[in-house]
């Protein structure tokens, strides 16, 4: 079946966007359906987050810093000629409790790649970001 | 910090590939990819060594984007030259990368890697080294070939007030 790739991109923002969503309201539990069982994330000044185990353990362990809250939002999203991989560009920003009570907040670039599994779901296998200046538009 | 912000847009470097990295059970076509792939982080890598901006800048698409540290995202050819430029100019540049893995998704492909890179002054002094991870995704040319379309990294140092 031939790939309406403008459409499928679509759909995967919105899936990205749904995604956010659920995480930023707290909700990780399903936020883990998202990843692959062999998923990678590359957190800044971390060693590589091999499998869906350790991405779970380290995802948990954000939430329980006070205030913590991510949210995200796709730029861009690029479907293989195959129609079954992606990469999205995205922006990420993290908040967290200052030590004055104040929420900090830091924005990140992201790149994400991911994969249709065997029932045409995507899902996450790579998750990387570094730190960007607050957007001014 | 002033590690973090020289870490420039550079792929790991190549060194000779082990055959296990360049396909895993894929068609022949597949492994050719991979490793014309692999062959790319190389030239990269020897445009690195020579310090040789130009030939380094041919090896990205006209429109690549790259994500660099604590800065807003470099958007085309220009202004990555404009950012890298001081760096080929002031620093021998070396880059060793280990733990590749490379997909290739038909008309594109990323490479993830995590790099070591080492930054010696021309003017003398003590070299800058730091350690970290990257993807570039890369894409196909109408030739065949790839060159560079988007590139993130980060580094391995502890993120002030992190973890």
């Amino acid at each position: 079946m031939k790939t309406d790739h403008e459409a499928e991109a679509r759909a995967l923002m919105q899936l990205s966007r749904e995604w956010s969503d659920l995480v930023s309201a707290g909700n990780l539990e399903a936020g883990m359906e998202f990843w692959a069982e062999d998923a990678v994330m590359l957190p800044p000044g971390l060693p590589v987050l091999s499998g869906k185990g350790a991405i779970r353990e380290y995802v948990t362990g954000a939430a329980e810093i006070p205030g913590f809250r991510i949210r995200w939002e796709p730029e861009s999203a690029h479907i293989s000629g195959s129609g079954d991989m992606a990469f999205m560009i995205e922006r990420n920003v993290i908040e967290v409790d200052g030590e004055d009570g104040k929420k900090v907040s830091t924005h990140n670039k992201v790149v994400t790649v991911w994969r249709k599994d065997s029932k045409g779901h995507w899902k996450n296998v790579v998750d990387m970001w570094n730190e960007a200046p607050p957007r001014t538009d | 910090m002033f590690a973090a912000v020289l870490c420039t847009a550079i792929l790991g470097c190549a060194t000779p590939q082990a055959p296990a990295e360049a396909g895993r059970g894929h068609s022949a076509a597949h492994q050719a990819d991979e490793q014309a792939i692999l062959d790319l982080e190389q030239r990269v890598f020897d445009a690195q060594i020579s310090g040789d901006l130009d030939a380094w800048l041919g090896l990205f698409a006209d429109d690549a984007i790259v994500m660099v540290p604590n800065l807003p995202a470099l958007t085309g050819k220009a202004a990555i030259r404009k950012w890298n430029a001081p760096y080929f100019e002031q620093f021998h540049l070396h880059e060793e990368s280990d733990e590749r893995e490379v997909e290739v998704a038909g008309d594109w492909a990323y490479i993830r890697a995590h790099w070591t890179w080492t930054l010696t002054p021309k003017s003398g002094g003590e070299p800058v080294i730091d350690t970290g991870n990257s993807i570039w995704i890369l894409r196909r040319q109408s030739d065949g070939s790839w060159k560079i379309a988007r590139g993130i990294y980060n580094s391995d140092r502890p993120v002030p007030g992190g973890e």
